[in-house]
């Protein structure tokens, strides 16, 4: 068992790093895209606002409560799914040949809600700079008249 | 252009210009107005005169290229951002032809917005809001969605939430330019009311029947006011 941890399992940690990289990547773009295109869809209401005197700041906040709103719901979601198909890819990885009867590869650790929290806060907060920064500079006149015209 | 009163806003030689790929458009040139307290101003002309540049400067939601700008005494120019938009909240009131409410509020939460961002009381907010509400007559409407409501009802709800916070000066720009004749009648008898009860009112409008009942009427052409 032991040596089966040395070899198998560097290079299944190895992997599922790679995943969790790119997965967090995936979800990066995404929050960043659905933002930038909610902002796009709302640039009218969003130069109004200003013009009613909302400030800049104001309208950061509500991108950023936006953003944090879609990763927490998503995180929360992510939770028990990604616990299902954790037990499931155990049960699959355990079926090898030669895999230690007592051996999971999947074995839940507190820390990894607090990581995967973390990454999470961070990843909603790094996505929603472009779509906050696009919202905050908007030229209000021009948008309005942009928006009256089209 | 000098009306009896305290002036709210006081341009002078306002010129905005933008730059082009082909050169600078002037889109407003060298105009000078002045807006007293209780005053009620048209500003009329052709598509692409000046009109909305002049209405966004005179909202200090752009600045002009050229020329002073004095709101209740205070330089604009010389405002920061922030203090721009504090006096948009508390002293200007905009209407806009296409609404903007916010299509997830109800009336009432889209009236109650403004009053929260400048910091009102709760109970204070509860009292303005449902005040707008009756003055509007929108009472029974306040628990409904944009979506729910007619154009002529958003913009009542509109003309309410530009009301929110008491300002001194409405700012309408085309208020009637997406209603049809009978609902724009029954929104410009507002903007009367509104007068009537204190507020100065500029409103941009194609609409001579709008700009009939105003009592000052600036015509605009290339950029220039042509009548005073």
């Amino acid at each position: 068992m032991e040596q089966f941890n040395q070899n198998a399992f560097s290079y299944f940690r190895q992997i599922s790093t790679v995943l969790s990289s790119m997965t967090l990547a995936f979800a990066f773009l995404l929050i960043a895209t659905l933002l930038t295109m909610s902002v796009n869809q709302r640039l009218g209401e969003v130069a109004a606002l200003r013009a009613l005197g909302f400030p800049r700041r104001r309208i950061a906040a509500n991108l950023l409560w936006e953003s944090v709103l879609l990763v927490g719901v998503g995180g929360l979601a992510a939770l028990p799914v990604g616990g299902l198909l954790a037990i499931a890819l155990d049960r699959i990885l355990r079926q090898m040949p030669g895999v230690p009867v007592r051996l999971h590869f999947f074995v839940f650790e507190p820390r990894t809600i607090v990581l995967h929290a973390t990454l999470l806060s961070v990843t909603g907060v790094l996505a929603a700079l472009y779509p906050i920064w696009l919202a905050t500079r908007l030229p209000i006149a021009a948008t309005l008249r942009r928006e009256i015209l089209s | 252009m000098t009306g009896a009163g305290t002036p709210i806003i006081e341009g002078r030689g306002l010129t905005r210009s933008f730059a082009m790929p082909a050169g600078a458009v002037t889109a407003l040139g060298n105009v000078s107005i002045r807006v007293d307290a209780h005053d009620y101003v048209a500003i009329t002309g052709p598509s692409g005169c000046g009109k909305s540049t002049l209405l966004h400067i005179l909202g200090c939601v752009d600045q002009p290229s050229a020329g002073s700008l004095e709101f209740e005494g205070h330089d604009v120019r010389g405002l920061t951002e922030a203090e721009r938009s504090r006096i948009r909240l508390t002293r200007i009131g905009f209407v806009f032809q296409r609404f903007f409410l916010l299509p997830m509020l109800t009336a009432w939460e889209n009236i109650e917005l403004p009053q929260s961002e400048a910091g009102a009381t709760k109970a204070a907010r509860r009292a303005r809001t449902r005040e707008l509400l009756d003055y509007v007559g929108l009472v029974e409407r306040s628990d409904h969605r944009p979506s729910q409501l007619s154009g002529g009802e958003m913009q009542r709800v509109a003309i309410a939430r530009a009301l929110a916070n008491r300002p001194a000066l409405l700012l309408a720009d085309e208020p009637t330019g997406e209603l049809d004749e009978d609902t724009g009648a029954q929104i410009a008898g507002l903007f009367d009311r509104v007068h009537a009860d204190g507020t100065a009112i500029v409103v941009v409008t194609h609409n001579p029947a709008v700009a009939a009942r105003a009592g000052r009427h600036l015509a605009m052409k290339s950029g220039r006011v042509v009548t005073a």
